[in-house]
């Protein structure tokens, strides 16, 4: 049975969504709500913002990533997120096995967009 | 934290999470609200519209949903009172110092650390609050009622040169009335601090799911 878009775009984004996180913190720290608003920032990536902390913390308890509560400037004290070298190396094992699936899926879908 | 500025509008979603995540265990949910509180302090400005409110909360998404996507395999559980394992961790805190000086205290605290009905901070008051219980009362109160009672002898000599009467008091033993009340304190709080964590232990533990 073919899945109606209901059911394979929440799959889809659930399978990207953790190492769009990852990629966030690649370049150095940014704290949750940094890191929250920048992806739902992204067209149809998330439909809640609230969802995305327990992924955080998932991720967290994964070892992917470590946090640091410090005060800020103004306003109450931030989460801050950055990359563990597990967390690392999850993401270059997934770029590289997304920019295959990628590419394959381009090429039959015809979505390739090189002219 | 910064609850206390917040948005009408914004308390009671705060509220409705704190519901919805009555089930999640004791730290993933403590976090879970921490970090939803400092979303709601950064997205809400303190002087937004109401209009700005609502759009910040819509973004945020269902409370429910945020819970479910922290638990998506545990089913609500409502919440439960304290069992008796719980009860039996509070006691051995509370006066197992007495049954069996310090190991039965000890007993008590590692019950209390390994349990999941308590959350960090709260096992952390159940530690400190007061070491060894109700025991440090119990040997305070026998070396107080022990103290030498307060003796005071007041001496009236007429004088001979004229001028009035000189009377001296001297006083020997116990306390003077600054340390008198203070030693009162020291025995009430002693008392008081180790039955108002038992009772905080209770309240918290029964307040978790399992």
């Amino acid at each position: 049975m073919v899945a109606t878009r209901e059911e394979w775009s929440p799959q889809l984004r659930r399978g990207v969504l953790e190492y769009c996180v990852l990629a966030l913190v690649r370049g150095g720290e940014r704290y949750g709500f940094e890191l929250v608003r920048a992806l739902s920032d992204v067209d149809g990536l998330v439909t809640s913002e609230g969802t995305l902390y327990p992924l955080l913390g998932r991720l967290r308890r994964e070892g992917l990533v470590e946090t640091e509560w410090k005060e800020s400037p103004s306003g109450p004290p931030r989460r801050y997120y950055s990359l563990t070298a597990g967390g690392r190396a999850r993401l270059a094992s997934f770029v590289e096995e997304w920019t295959r699936f990628r590419d394959g899926v381009d090429a039959l879908l015809g979505t390739g967009g090189r002219s | 934290m910064t609850s206390s500025t917040l948005h009408p509008l914004a308390e009671e979603y705060l509220t409705r999470l704190r519901t919805a995540a009555g089930r999640l265990p004791p730290d993933r949910r403590d976090d879970l609200i921490s970090e939803i509180e400092a979303h709601l302090a950064e997205s809400i400005p303190p002087d937004a519209t109401e209009a700005q409110v609502r759009t910040a909360l819509d973004r945020l998404g269902d409370p429910e949903q945020i819970v479910a996507a922290e638990a998506p395999d545990e089913p609500p559980v409502p919440a439960r009172a304290a069992g008796r394992l719980e009860w039996v961790t509070i006691g051995a805190i509370l006066i197992g110092g007495i049954i069996l000086p310090i190991v039965g205290w000890i007993a008590g605290v590692v019950m209390l650390w390994v349990s999941r009905a308590w959350t960090v901070r709260d096992k952390v008051i159940g530690t400190l609050v007061l070491p060894l219980g109700l025991a440090p009362a119990l040997v305070y109160s026998f070396l107080v009622l022990t103290l030498p009672a307060r003796k005071c002898l007041t001496v009236t000599r007429s004088s001979l040169a004229g001028g009035g009467p000189s009377v001296t008091t001297t006083c020997t033993g116990g306390l003077n009335g600054w340390a008198t009340l203070l030693v009162v304190v020291v025995w009430v709080a002693l008392f008081v601090l180790p039955v108002w964590t038992a009772l905080y232990l209770g309240r918290k533990a029964g307040a978790r799911p399992a």
